[in-house]
């Protein structure tokens, strides 16, 4: 059970928005969908809630198909960046008509969250500022409460304390009826604490896919004088190495534990940012590799 | 699937837009008599007619037509609805607001004519009585039935109409989008005299056999409505829902 997604293509003209894309997303967890911009992120999203129809490839929601299905596109909500309600709606009609649809709707929560955010709900939701307009949506998905929830870039537009309070808020909704979570995000710093797997797309492929704690296990950068690092790290597997002036930070992957350092070496153990990072540049050089051949 | 909540969502649109459009048109039936009581205090003997419920109506359904499938599609996926069950809450939706306007027409008409009863220089028309009822004073029972059927056919056909050009201009990209707007005045006013000089025959034979009756002309608006209904539907089954 889960949402399934197999061999999912997606072009628009000439690009490939996505290219063959497996992924499975296990009843309850808290994923994290890190991408550049343009890897295909929104498009998967779009995709696996049949706003768009992939060119080839299947997406399943608990071994059923969502393609043009109520009951299966009833298990899932997805909070877009894009505006997908009437143009004269207000926020507390928006809130009743989400009730009609999804009866597990909790207006009172909805309402809560609004007096908290500071979101007037009788105000028209074109009518809104980008962070207030992400803020109505934020609510909807925290409060529709189904057993499916892709958060598109959820804290667009939002001020550091109105970021925390979302990210509180989720963390209290997981832990009140955990459920699946997917947030795409460019800040891949604020949500590395609460997601418990990372998945990573570029050019509309999936490159990592597992568990966060994994995918940093064995990380970590190693910070110094130049040749003491190169001399440390030599036949370790290197990520990435930065340099400025004399200093160097190297990001290692070592399936050992580094226990006794070199004076003058400084361990610290890598972010989910760093490898993000480094994996980006990795697969960059890759490319270029392959285009120079 | 879920119709009932669909339907429910549709349906306060439709009372909405019905209650709204009644109320307008009272205010200009009383603009109307207005006018026609300054012009009798004149001395004047000219007349004062209206006969704008039905075209009014008409508009009205073509206008939602073009809005609402877009808002739909767009309001309904993000609330867990497929493209089908939107398709068929168009058609219900069509349906529901039609009869509404037709027992509003009915109920307007009968209205007016108590109104302006004594008001010998006032008219108030409609598409049946001009047509088929040589304007008689009072319809019957069966007539009131006939009048009701053919508004149904004619506002739903409106709809239909209304959401062929929305998705049509919705799948079609810029370009498409511009020659298409500039061909269809020009076929429509370039056209016609072309379609009448070398079909007038079937034009005529068609014409006459709506004219004939009521039933008939009904028959035509609703061949009209499954093919447009058919063709939205063609649109729709496999279109791309994007957000504003």
């Amino acid at each position: 059970m889960g949402i399934e997604i197999s061999k999912v293509t997606k072009k628009f003209g000439d690009t490939c928005a996505l290219s063959e894309v497996d992924l499975e997303l296990k009843e309850q967890g808290l994923y994290g969908l890190l991408g550049n911009n343009g890897a295909g992120k929104t498009t998967l999203f779009n995709v696996i809630t049949n706003r768009l129809f992939p060119d080839s490839g299947s997406v399943c929601i608990d071994g059923e198909s969502v393609a043009d299905r109520d009951e299966v596109l009833g298990k899932i909500y997805m909070m877009g960046e894009e505006n997908y309600y009437p143009e004269d709606m207000k926020v507390f009609k928006a809130f009743e008509k989400t009730g009609l649809f999804y009866p597990q709707f909790d207006l009172e929560k909805a309402l809560e969250l609004s007096r908290q955010f500071g979101l007037d709900t009788r105000k028209k939701i074109t009518k809104l500022s980008t962070g207030y307009a992400s803020i109505f949506r934020m609510i909807l998905a925290l409060c529709v409460n189904t057993p499916y929830l892709l958060l598109d870039e959820p804290v667009l537009g939002l001020d550091a304390r109105h970021r925390d309070m979302f990210y509180k808020a989720l963390i209290e909704k997981y832990a009140e009826a955990p459920c699946t979570i997917v947030i795409s995000t460019h800040l891949i710093q604020e949500v590395a604490h609460i997601i418990g797997h990372a998945i990573v797309i570029r050019d509309g492929s999936i490159i990592k896919d597992a568990p966060a704690e994994e995918l940093l296990k064995g990380c970590w950068s190693i910070s110094g004088s130049k040749d003491k690092v190169e001399a440390f790290t030599r036949g370790m597997r290197v990520v990435k190495t930065s340099a400025i002036g004399g200093l160097s930070s190297v990001l290692v992957e070592s399936a050992d534990e580094i226990s006794a350092l070199p004076e003058g070496l400084e361990k610290q153990k890598a972010t989910l940012q760093d490898y993000f990072i480094a994996l980006m540049d990795k697969e960059e050089h890759k490319n270029e590799a392959s285009c120079g051949n | 699937m879920k119709l009932r909540a669909v339907i429910k969502y549709k349906s306060d649109h439709a009372l909405k837009s019905a209650g709204i459009y009644f109320v307008i048109l009272l205010i200009v039936l009383a603009g109307v008599i207005s006018i026609a009581r300054v012009t009798a205090s004149e001395g004047s003997d000219s007349y004062v007619t209206f006969s704008g419920y039905t075209v009014g109506a008409w508009i009205m359904m073509l206008v939602i037509g073009i809005c609402s499938i877009r808002e739909d599609l767009r309001f309904f996926i993000q609330n867990g609805v497929g493209r089908r069950t939107t398709f068929l809450a168009q058609w219900i939706s069509a349906l529901e607001l039609a009869a509404l306007l037709a027992i509003g027409g009915q109920v307007f008409q009968a209205l007016a004519t108590a109104i302006t009863r004594n008001m010998a220089n006032v008219k108030i028309g409609e598409l049946y009585s001009m047509m088929y009822a040589k304007d008689a004073p009072s319809l019957t029972l069966w007539q009131h039935m006939e009048t009701f059927f053919l508004y149904l056919g004619f506002l739903a056909m409106a709809y239909m109409a209304g959401m062929f050009f929305s998705l049509m201009f919705y799948k079609l990209n810029k370009m498409l989008q511009v020659i298409v707007a500039v061909a269809l005045p020009l076929l429509f006013f370039g056209g016609m005299p072309f379609l009448w000089m070398h079909f007038s025959a079937p034009i005529t034979a068609v014409y006459r056999f709506a004219a004939s009756s009521s039933w008939n002309l009904l028959l035509v608006f609703l061949l009209v409505t499954a093919g447009l209904g058919t063709i939205n539907g063609l649109m729709t089954r496999r279109i791309p829902i994007r957000g504003l």
